[in-house]
């Protein structure tokens, strides 16, 4: 007969047996798991009283502030709030809020930025129809993640979901931050805008490009509230996939995780540098744009340089090869689609006007794809020479104009000319040894001959609203 | 052993004794769970499941009448653990089963997402994407399946767009007190001439509005 206490000595013995069996780096053993559902595990990293000064110091939500934040609610996407002390709000001066969705089994943590297009004048960041603009010009709902609000270009990636039907990716078991999207400046800018109608029938719209300081406060508030990741995975796509890659140097020094992971999914800083010729570096003309309109040059870009010192002020594709450079054993990865007619459209359409007045859609596009050529060329070459940051260049894939390769589901952004899975390129960043993987895919034409996909075609209808 | 090693288990093994007297108490009820479908199904308060750990090899008729309890977040969590691990196995093999059988564990897995929507466990996205990946290892004509999921997306877009309204619809007299004040600053900065304390206009007017901001906040 085994008594009570017999029963307790095997429990524990058996929960220490469990203890000493990790399934990865920074999960916790299994007695901690148990621990941390009754005494969530609070911050072991807070911020420093010397890390809130300067201009992009960690701003702290106030001591009290209701912040909304239940540190044992597991599982549950929680809305955090910012108090506007903390510098933080969205473009139209409403509060800005992100999500945490905790694990009780695991310090490592994905942080993921929503994608969502980018505005630089009246049109765009009114939302206006007809043109590309930028996601919640009304700022984000508390219930935001319950309204499918955004379906081209976040949660229904497999990073950021705990179950997929078929993709499975290590991140699915990790704690996730999904930051939001409101600023219409791929999470980089510091500058209140004053956009006027150009039809002078409305007032003039103000507009806070704030995407910098709102981060700085997403990671003071990370600080403050969890433990400091022992992995921890920066991506996004879209505007995500570049507010991954610009916030990357200050979310790595700051969360300061023992290994770190970049994946950039289709939002390319392309090279471009000041004063260039747009016929041979096409983005010159938005970028241009964007440091005047999100202030740039004023704040943001120079103090990104003091995180990665061989990052050239003058030329924003140098970012690749400055991150990887300051931080030599992260695992970096950028991947887009060849064919991607969102971005690009984004990049150049407004820009040229031959593009902009193409007499026929099919001209349009076909002048979209060949400045885009020449930019992913240039960055697939630059990448290629970078043995931690990997490029991974897939042709085509029929859905969301081919935008994104990681949303929805890991398929179809195959290279079969080399029997490539995107999944290998996703493995070969997050768990893989060596030079990150480099692939790029010459030829749309596989990709083209596949038969129709009728699930595509439904999240298209999504996607568009139809 | 090492001193600090020796030391490490120690206050292990205390640590380990005190969290399973947290979280193991008496209970004069069980019932065995069959699935996490079962158990979420049955409220922790009203009969919870049992010690699994503390069980094998325990005769029936050698069990004590009050026998260890797991504390309902270990309960929940267990649970989530198993439908996580349910679901996994159910995509791999799915193919592999009688239709009978899939179908069968397709819908307790929907049923399951429906109990994780309710506690907010799952986001409409990914409820979304699961039970379309039920629907297509489950019904094999392509003309249904493709009804089916347009269903399930036209169902979370108008339940999303009500929740949108809902949301719009709330009175947010922050906001609108902010959006005057902030109109009244900007024009107030944009018509100075010098600008105080040797700041650009930009972080002026920034920083008036930040003001705004937390002066409304407080």
């Amino acid at each position: 007969m085994l008594t009570k206490s017999m029963r307790l000595a095997y429990l524990v013995l058996a929960a220490l047996f469990a203890g000493a069996t990790h399934a990865e780096e920074g999960d916790y053993s299994s007695l901690q798991t148990l621990w941390n559902l009754a005494f969530p595990p609070g911050p072991d990293n807070p911020v420093r009283a010397s890390e809130t000064t300067g201009t992009y110091g960690l701003k702290r939500n106030p001591a009290g502030y209701a912040d909304g934040w239940q540190p044992g609610a597991y599982y549950r996407w929680q809305t955090v709030k910012l108090a506007p002390s903390t510098g933080a709000v969205c473009g139209n001066g409403s509060q800005y809020k992100f999500f945490v969705n905790r694990v009780p089994s695991t310090r490592n943590t994905i942080v993921y930025m929503e994608g969502g297009g980018a505005c630089w004048d009246y049109p765009s960041c009114t939302g206006a129809s007809g043109i590309r603009g930028a996601r919640n010009p009304n700022g984000i709902p508390d219930n935001y993640l319950d309204i499918l609000a955004n379906p081209g270009t976040s949660l229904v990636s497999p990073f950021i979901v705990r179950l997929h039907p078929y993709n499975a990716v290590k991140t699915q078991n990790w704690n996730m931050i999904y930051v939001p999207y409101c600023t219409g400046d791929v999470y980089s800018g510091d500058k209140v805008a004053v956009y006027n109608d150009p039809s002078g029938q409305n007032p003039s719209l103000i507009w806070h490009h704030n995407g910098l300081r709102n981060t700085r406060a997403v990671v003071a508030w990370l600080r403050d509230h969890l433990p400091r990741s022992t992995q921890m995975l920066s991506t996004g796509c879209s505007a995500g996939g570049i507010g991954s890659l610009d916030n990357y140097a200050h979310l790595r020094r700051d969360l300061a995780p023992t290994r770190a992971f970049l994946i950039n999914d289709s939002g390319p800083a392309f090279a471009a540098p000041v004063g260039a010729n747009p016929q041979q570096y096409p983005s010159v003309l938005l970028h241009t744009t964007i440091r005047d309109r999100w202030g740039l040059d004023a704040g943001p870009l120079p103090y990104l340089k003091t995180s990665v010192p061989t990052f050239d002020l003058q030329n924003l594709g140098s970012l690749y090869n400055a991150i990887a450079g300051r931080y030599p054993n992260d695992r970096l990865g950028h991947t887009h689609f060849w064919q991607d007619l969102n971005y690009s459209s984004y990049s150049y359409e407004r820009f040229f006007p031959e593009i902009l007045n193409a007499p026929d859609l099919a001209t349009k596009e076909a002048l979209i794809h060949q400045k885009w050529g020449v930019d992913t060329a240039r960055l697939r070459t630059s990448l290629n020479a970078l043995a931690n940051f990997g490029g991974y260049f897939p042709q085509f894939r029929a859905l969301n104009e081919s935008h994104c390769t990681t949303v929805l589901d890991f398929a179809n952004g195959d290279i079969q000319e080399r029997g490539l899975e995107l999944q290998n390129f996703i493995d070969s960043v997050l768990d893989g040894q060596g030079p990150v993987l480099d692939a790029s895919e010459a030829s749309d034409a596989a990709d083209r001959a596949k038969p129709f996909n009728p699930l595509y075609y439904l999240v298209d209808l999504l996607i568009t609203g139809g | 052993m090492s001193p600090r090693r020796r030391n490490s288990l120690i206050v292990a093994g205390v640590a380990a004794a005190g969290a399973i007297v947290w979280f193991v108490r008496p209970a004069e009820q069980q019932q065995p769970a069959q699935s996490s479908v079962d158990a979420i199904e049955r409220k922790p308060s009203q009969s919870p499941a049992p010690v699994r750990a503390a069980q094998p090899g325990v005769p029936e008729n050698e069990r004590p009448q009050s026998r260890p309890t797991v504390d309902p977040r270990v309960q929940k969590f267990q649970q989530r653990e198993r439908f996580q691990q349910e679901v996994r196995e159910f995509f791999a093999r799915a193919p592999a089963l009688p239709p009978e059988q899939r179908a069968a564990r397709a819908r307790d897995i929907a049923r399951a997402i429906t109990h994780y929507e309710a506690e907010g466990e799952i986001a409409a996205a990914e409820a979304l994407t699961l039970r379309s990946g039920l629907v297509r290892e489950t019904v094999a004509d392509p003309v249904e399946q493709l009804v089916a999921i347009r269903g399930l997306q036209e169902h979370y877009q108008q339940q999303g767009e009500r929740k949108q309204a809902e949301w719009e619809a709330r009175a947010d007299p922050e906001l609108g007190l902010y959006k005057a004040r902030e109109r009244e600053i900007v024009d107030e900065v944009m018509a100075m001439t010098t600008i105080p304390d040797g700041l650009t206009r930009d972080e002026y007017l920034r920083r008036r509005l930040q003001s705004a901001r937390e002066q409304l906040n407080n």
